[in-house]
């Protein structure tokens, strides 16, 4: 049976108030309230990254907020503004209970399809083919993302041990991951379909897939990449270019595309503890897009080894984090959903500073939590609002069953049980008690 | 309530997951390893290369121009100032959109979208160069805000009256530090006008200072003596010459003989300075006036004679007998209608044209005298006029090393043959009868003003050619010779004027051309107390044979215009005016 470690102090704050209120009558102040049910930790470490963002995004753009709107702080209110609505964003997501996404998940997955379709239908007269959604706000390939995790995490939970199997596992995969990738790969948008594959290649291993299949999933890849990279220069022409340049730059930095040898300047000029906030020369001029994809060169630059090496530390916190919300969580949907946001969010982060390190070719991915922009900053806080859910879910599984071994005792709270916990609660209840 | 054990997934998740924290961390420090490899000393190639490369993005050098100086008339109606214009270039590679710029920019430059599109959408190019533009097309850019775009500030010379005065004005070539006048004022005074060019580091870092460029100063704007109007006059009746007479291309000249200012230099054909690089001709670049030398003919026997009564080898009442031939080493010189005129005296030389009776003069002064007086009148010898490139023309003497004078020359050089000069050359030669024997400086500029100074040049004084009482008496025989024997053809009612007209051989290294003349007239008015001097001249004109024809017409129409321009009032007026005190004959 289950040796499942015990909820760690995480869970004890959620019992407090249960114990604290434990001899009082009445049934409400059992109840845990939204507030209380929120992961402090990572909201903390996200409202650090967040913090850092608004920072950097200052430190990079008062110069042209300036030129531009006569006002240093305009561009990063703007961000402001974007950071709010991401924490509402995620709030609404950590309220909703994790499965209705579960139940939902098809038809977001179905939207999401359709939102690459429609974009590359009406996306068509204009370069940024994404402003044919919502007023230019709305990336259907950022919610692709998103949508993708959530329905590998009700498809791959339900599945159970099927997943080794290779009609039931290895090939609805591929066929599901395929149809967005090929998608994605038409607009095209080379990063975020990376990003979708590596993330759904993670939850595929995790859910339970023969190493075998993964095998062939690698192999394939490679030997995909390698032939269809004729095609690829077709499709996109830069990213030929862009390979190559990162070829001879490994070996060589002054032979390195310009964008990483100008972000390979700033962290050697940056030094061990930086040259000071808001004193980086290269993201005035050398830089491209210091304030999105190149903010890490400059948080290089200005903070050092020291402050890059700390936030690096803060995504793996969150890491932690995640993985630990997704141990504790009470079924595999919700282990998966946990894990693949956690997944995600980290590999968009490795993915960006790899890229600025001069590691990987460039892509165009924004720093999570950190760069300047609207709809991935939302979409990833709508990741954190997933986790939140997951972990709220826990909270309540945990704090019924606290509740149920006390009803012998005190009766109370049914209403409220039955009401807010339905079947799934039950048997993880029983082998709570049994425990 | 099942009693069922965990399904294995979950087991499978649980283990696997903690791969998930182990990737991470394992990823995490790769990336910082990496971070702290950049701090580890690199080749020595690459820390140059990379410091090059931050001293590079840390700001621009520009080259900055203060302004050439401006060129006015004397009016201060402007002949030449500067335009400011943008080179537009723009980086493909950091270009967001590149059909959106492109229909922008095809709007703003009034290219082909398509064209223009292709240019930009080449991914791998730094830098593409889209065209020049003004101040105009340079805003509505700017206002785009697009960062790919670079643009760099031109200074470009600009004539606002196109053709007119191009020659006496000259042009700028080059841009930058290559900038540079040529010909004319432009050239002479290259150094006057030149702005400073220089360079200036703009640091792209906010916090630093712009450099205090208050130092430097823009090149000194001139005024010349040009009057626009007068100029316009004269280019006007010397293209409309032009036409009527069949010539093929001519000058004028329209001086003031009391200060030598040049009021009108005109020459035909001319070019727009605006379009120099377009001139295929480089000879049109040249400014005839002073750098053409031509043989003056009968126009010449003024100084010839007046040469004669200086030195004291005729007066009033020298006479000749003319047989129609004068003969010098073993060469007959005939009149230009080959008659024998009998008894004539100097006036009648002039109104007649009497070949035999300058040459007569000449011999009795001899070669010291007459080639001695010549230089005085400054034949042979630049005039010293403030533009570029003037030429000196030839006249040989007996005391040429060269030796290649003979007794002939004085014969012809009597008469304005053998001898070449400059059309501004003779003028200012002419200038010294006009102007009581004293020959003033040619000038075309009249005030310097660089910054806050002007500098005002003062009528200088050349050379007394003749004495006063020498030059009013051959102002009084060229007048006869404008009253007397031109059937009035270069008179303006109610003004005095005296003239002289030249019908002149063209000469080649060949000999004489045959058939083909170059026609001229000089003079100045009012005879009695002279304001402004004129030379016409006009190359191998078809619609006559002498200069009486057809130069002396043209005068006549110039004059006519021309005293109403300068406000010169007709004798009468003139006499009655002077003679309540009122002043008469300031230049305006």
């Amino acid at each position: 049976m289950t040796d499942r470690p015990l909820p760690p102090q995480f869970i004890d704050e959620a019992y407090q108030p249960a114990e604290r209120t434990a001899p009082r009558p009445r049934a409400d102040a059992q109840k845990l309230t939204f507030w209380a049910s929120l992961d402090k930790t990572t909201l903390f470490f996200t409202g650090l990254l967040l913090s850092i963002g608004v920072m950097m995004v200052f430190s990079t753009t008062f110069d042209w907020s300036l030129q531009d709107y006569d006002n240093e702080v305009t561009i990063t209110m703007m961000h402001v503004r974007n950071v709010l609505i991401g924490i509402v964003v995620m709030l609404l997501f950590a309220r909703v209970e994790p499965q209705w996404f579960q139940r939902l998940s098809l038809l977001i997955m179905m939207s999401a399809v359709s939102f690459l379709i429609a974009v590359l239908l009406f996306g068509d007269d204009t370069f940024g083919a994404r402003r044919a959604l919502i007023d230019g706000r709305f990336q259907p390939g950022e919610f692709a993302e998103l949508a993708t995790i959530i329905y590998l995490a009700a498809w791959l939970g339900s599945k159970k041990t099927n997943v080794r199997s290779f009609t039931g596992g290895l090939l609805p995969f591929t066929v599901i991951v395929l149809v967005v990738i090929t998608l994605l790969l038409l607009q095209p948008d080379l990063s975020v379909a990376m990003t979708v594959f590596i993330t759904a290649a993670a939850m595929f291993f995790l859910a339970g897939a023969d190493l075998r299949q993964i095998g062939v999933v690698i192999i394939a890849v490679l030997f995909t990449g390698l032939t269809m990279f004729p095609v690829l220069q077709n499709i996109a022409p830069y990213a030929t270019y862009r390979v190559e340049s990162w070829v001879v730059g490994l070996g060589d930095l002054t032979q390195a595309s310009y964008h990483t040898q100008q972000a390979a300047i700033a962290f050697s000029y940056g030094g061990w503890t930086g040259v000071g906030l808001g004193e980086s020369q290269a993201k005035f001029r050398a830089l491209p897009a210091p304030h999105t994809d190149s903010i890490f060169a400059v948080i290089g630059e200005e903070l050092g080894v020291l402050g890059a090496g700390i936030l690096i530390a803060l995504y793996v916190v969150l890491c932690i984090r995640g993985v630990q919300i997704s141990q504790q969580a009470i079924n595999t949907y919700s282990m998966l959903l946990a894990i693949g946001v956690t997944v995600w969010v980290i590999i968009r982060a490795a993915l960006n500073i790899a890229v600025m390190t001069g590691l990987i070719p460039p892509t165009g991915l924004p720093l999570p939590f950190i760069s300047y922009g609207g709809s991935s900053l939302v979409v990833m806080m709508a990741g954190i609002g997933l986790l939140l859910g997951v972990h709220r879910q826990t909270l309540r599984h945990q704090n019924t069953t606290e509740r149920r071994q006390t009803v012998a005792n005190y009766d109370r709270s049914r209403r409220n049980r039955r009401a807010r916990l339905p079947r799934a609660g039950n048997r993880r209840s029983d082998e709570q008690t049994i425990s | 309530m099942q009693d069922a054990s965990p399904p294995p997934q979950e087991q499978i998740i649980r283990q696997r997951m903690s791969m998930v924290t182990i990737g991470t961390i394992v990823i995490a420090i790769i990336l910082i390893i990496r971070l702290m490899w950049f701090q580890f000393p690199q080749s020595p190639r690459v820390v140059a290369e990379f410091a090059v490369q931050r001293r590079a993005a840390a700001g621009t050098t520009q080259i900055v121009e203060t302004g050439r100086g401006h060129i006015y008339d004397r009016n201060g109606n402007p002949l030449a100032v500067n335009r400011i214009q943008y080179r537009v270039f723009i980086s493909p590679n950091i270009l967001a959109n590149p059909e959106r710029t492109a229909a922008d920019l095809a709007r703003i430059l009034q290219r082909d979208e398509l064209e223009l599109f292709n240019q930009l959408r080449n991914r791998a190019s730094m830098s593409e160069f889209l065209g020049v533009v003004d101040a105009e097309a340079w805003r509505q850019i700017r206002d785009l805000n697009l960062l790919a775009v670079e643009m760099t500030r031109l200074q470009r010379r600009d004539y606002p009256q196109g053709s007119l005065g191009s020659q006496v004005i000259g042009f700028v070539s080059g841009i930058g530090d290559e900038s540079r006048g040529n010909y004319g004022v432009e050239g002479y005074y290259q150094a006057q006008l030149a702005g400073q060019v220089f360079e200036q580091e703009v640091s792209n870092i906010p916090f630093n200072l712009p450099e205090d460029l208050s130092v430097f100063e823009g090149g000194a704007d001139l005024v010349l003596t040009l009057d626009r109007d007068v100029q316009f006059l004269a280019e006007s009746e010397l293209q409309r010459a032009i036409t009527e007479t069949g010539a093929q291309g001519g000058t004028i000249i329209i001086m003031n003989p009391r200060n030598g200012d040049v009021l009108g230099m005109a020459s035909y054909p001319t070019y727009d300075p605006n379009f120099f690089f377009a001139v295929e001709n480089p000879a049109l670049l040249r400014n005839p006036a002073i750098m053409n030398v031509y043989e003056p003919g009968s126009v010449f026997k003024v100084l010839t004679v007046a040469a004669g009564i200086e030195t004291g080898v005729i007066d009033a009442d020298w006479m000749y007998n003319d047989q129609g031939v004068f003969e010098v080493s073993g060469q007959q010189i005939y009149n230009w209608d080959r008659r024998a005129y009998g008894p004539a005296n100097a006036e009648r030389v002039l109104v007649d044209s009497l070949n035999v009776g300058v040459a007569t003069i000449a011999r009795e002064m001899g070669p010291e005298l007459f080639y001695g007086m010549m230089n005085r009148f400054g034949i042979g010898q630049p005039t010293r006029i403030d533009l570029q490139g003037e030429e000196r023309g030839i006249m040989r003497t007996p005391n040429d090393l060269s030796g290649e004078w003979s007794e002939s020359d004085l014969a012809t050089n009597s008469f304005g043959q053998g001898l070449s000069l400059t059309p501004l050359q003779m003028l200012t030669a002419v200038n010294a009868i006009a102007n009581d024997g004293l020959i003033m400086q040619p000038r075309i500029v009249y005030q310097i003003i660089d910054g806050d100074q002007i500098i005002t040049s003062n009528p200088e004084p050349m050379r007394q050619a003749i004495s006063a009482q020498t030059a009013g008496m051959v102002r009084d025989m060229m007048v006869a010779v404008v009253e007397g024997d031109l059937d009035n053809r270069a008179r303006v009612p109610g003004y005095s004027i005296a003239g002289k007209t030249g019908t002149a051989e063209i000469s080649t290294p060949l000999g004489y051309e045959s058939n083909a003349w170059i026609m001229s007239f000089v003079g100045f008015l009012p005879a009695d107390d002279p304001q402004v001097s004129i030379l016409i001249k006009l190359d191998r004109p078809t619609s006559g044979r002498w200069a009486s024809e057809v130069a002396a017409p043209v005068f006549s129409r110039l004059v006519s215009r021309l005293v109403i321009l300068l406000e010169i009032p007709n004798d009468d007026i003139r006499r009655a005016l002077t003679e309540s005190g009122v002043a008469v004959g300031e230049q305006k």
